[in-house]
């Protein structure tokens, strides 16, 4: 039984946590959790006992007040809470009565803690999986990547397309943004971090910071993992049905609305308009960012991290998941109509005006309809075969602003191409 | 209404109860915090502790309202000790808080107590989520037998005071 010496009462304005206790352990009752006190010194806390004998719910605790440095090389995992509690000349012991919602605070000399009810050496701050934190970062793998290289333009047209992505202020939260943190030179990792302020300058809490982090972080996962097995049950329809993954999202999406926007309601309706808004826009600065994955770079990891430099892995996209990606981006920019794609190869008039030729996809401005009436539209196109494309038809059309003649597969809505898959033979 | 003790009220969308239903017929098992006797506090949902965590999904807003209990009656004993223990592993408990107690208790509920539904998951089969009612009285629960477990420790086998 944790018995201890009750004469010294602690100043309660000391020990007593106000601001966002975090529980880091929990298990039916607290283990190990922080705050600050109301001079914003941090406390870490832990469990010591129940009381065996009192009929009301009553735990004691320690509370543990320590400088901020001290905290940071706790979190930090440089010393343990054992070590800090040994270094400290008092150990703050909470009486809570969970009945009757009180708490009482004493103090006794360190030496004097019954040393049974100490935490072990071994008490280093846990690392949590998947606690989630205001960063990512997005890596280009394979190819010069591999190698610690990159193409500048390459990396920052993928640095962009996720910046903006990551940027969707789903909540419409005021100052919300995302700052791309400098890279070095060629670097094949890209660094982001949020920022919110909440309300009138207030700095988010942290459990309204988690809160949001997770609804991003399953925001960008369906986006860019899960979005394209229910694109065509969740894209142009009166109501979306059979998408378990699109509702659970939404549902989590509600549940965000009503943690940050101080109790606001969100409608499923108003969910849904918001989601499908934001995931089209998704899909197409996806599909932009992944344009240039090929030779030089063959896959991209996307991953959350914290302060305390864990990180989870939000997807890694390869070829596979970039073709998905790119047909679902095609269907949002159908908006709907019927897409006619070309069974068979047919000849088209084009005019190149972007290609890689590393990576065989550009883009070319195409006329296509009656002869009265042709309408213009800007095609992704992308060259088939090995052979170099290096002083081609194709880079002649490029540099000298002519029309080439070509042999493609189209996908059009109506007169407009989406795509044009160029057959080089 | 007789779980409004459980405010399933705070989301329209979420729906906690389909499948829990009354049983007074099984002897279930809890932890539970003091050693020898159940008390009120050993019953209660995450909601009514703790500063609860926000709920996002469904899963998180109904387990918070939600207490676990163990089917003692078609599942070994034993086995559900290893659970309770590896749980607090899992917390390190045995670290932050080497004389948390291990109990639990032994029990088959009255009528009007509450629901409870079958909710295997991870390998644990043998348990159950309970829906406590408004009229729940942990006084008047049948066959109450408790047990304390030897948690292994690094640093004392001390038994209960």
């Amino acid at each position: 039984m944790f018995t201890f010496n009750r004469q010294l009462l602690a100043d309660a304005e000391f020990v007593r946590i106000v601001n966002d206790k975090n529980i880091i352990l929990y298990d039916e009752y607290p283990i190990l959790f922080v705050g600050e006190n109301t001079y914003g010194l941090p406390i870490i806390g832990s469990y010591i006992a129940h009381d065996q004998e009192a009929d009301d719910d009553v735990v004691y605790f320690i509370h543990l007040v320590v400088s901020n440095n001290a905290y940071q090389s706790f979190s930090d995992g440089r010393v343990t809470y054992r070590e800090l509690l040994e270094a400290s000349e008092n150990i703050y012991i909470t009486e809570k009565n969970y009945d009757q919602k009180t708490e009482k605070y004493y103090l006794i000399p360190s030496t004097e803690f019954p040393r049974d009810y100490l935490p072990l050496p071994e008490s280093h701050f846990p690392r949590v999986a998947n606690k989630p934190g205001l960063e990512y970062n997005v890596s280009l793998e394979g190819g010069l990547a591999d190698e610690n290289k990159a193409i500048p333009s390459q990396a920052s047209n993928v640095a962009n397309g996720f910046s903006e992505i990551l940027a969707f202020n789903l909540l419409s939260l005021l100052n919300y943004r995302v700052i791309q943190r400098p890279s070095t030179t060629g670097s094949f990792k890209i660094n982001l971090e949020l920022q919110v302020q909440y309300g009138q300058g207030e700095q988010i809490s942290s459990e309204k910071e988690k809160v949001l982090i997770r609804l991003q972080n399953s925001f960008l996962d369906y986006c860019i993992n899960n979005l394209h097995d229910e694109a065509n049950k969740v894209f142009f329809r009166e109501t979306i049905l059979n998408a378990p993954d699109y509702d659970a999202l939404k549902e989590q999406l509600i549940q965000a609305y009503r943690v940050l926007r101080k109790r606001k309601e969100l409608t499923s309706e108003k969910a849904d308009v918001i989601l499908l808004k934001y995931l089209k826009k998704a899909s197409t600065k996806l599909d932009k960012a992944l344009v240039d994955m090929g030779p030089n770079f063959s896959s991209i990891s996307f991953h959350n991290t914290n302060k305390l430099h864990e990180s989870s892995l939000i997807s890694r996209i390869d070829v596979e998941l970039k073709n998905k990606i790119e047909r679902t981006a095609i269907l949002v920019k159908s908006d709907g109509q019927d897409i006619i794609e070309d069974e068979e190869l047919q000849e088209y008039q084009i005019n190149i005006y972007n290609l890689n030729t590393d990576t065989r996809v550009g883009n070319a401005v195409v006329f296509f309809g009656t002869e009265e009436h042709k309408e213009m539209s800007r095609p992704r196109i992308k060259i088939d075969g090995a052979s170099g494309l290096e002083n081609s038809k194709y880079t002649e059309s490029l540099h000298s602003g002519r029309s080439v003649t070509v042999n493609a597969r189209g996908k059009r809505v109506q007169n407009k191409f989406l795509s044009l898959l160029i057959s080089d033979e | 209404m007789s779980f409004t003790n459980l405010k399933l009220h705070e989301s329209s969308t979420c729906v906690c109860m389909d499948g829990a239903e009354e049983n007074t017929t099984t002897t279930f098992m809890r932890r539970i915090s003091v050693t020898g006797r159940v008390k009120h506090a050993d019953f209660k949902p995450r909601i009514d502790r703790e500063v609860p965590p926000t709920a996002e999904t469904c899963d998180d807003f109904c387990a918070l309202r939600e207490v676990s209990i163990n089917d003692v009656d078609n599942y070994e004993e034993g086995s559900i000790v290893e659970i309770y223990k590896q749980d607090l592993m899992n917390n390190k408990a045995n670290i932050f808080a080497p004389q948390l107690r291990l109990s639990y208790c032994k029990f088959k509920f009255v009528a009007d107590s509450g629901h409870v539904k079958y909710t295997p998951h991870h390998g644990h089969n043998s348990h159950f989520d309970f829906y406590r009612k408004d009229t729940f009285d942990h006084t008047a629960l049948q066959g109450v037998i408790c047990e304390f477990v030897d948690f292994p420790n690094a640093q004392v086998q001390a038994r209960p005071d």
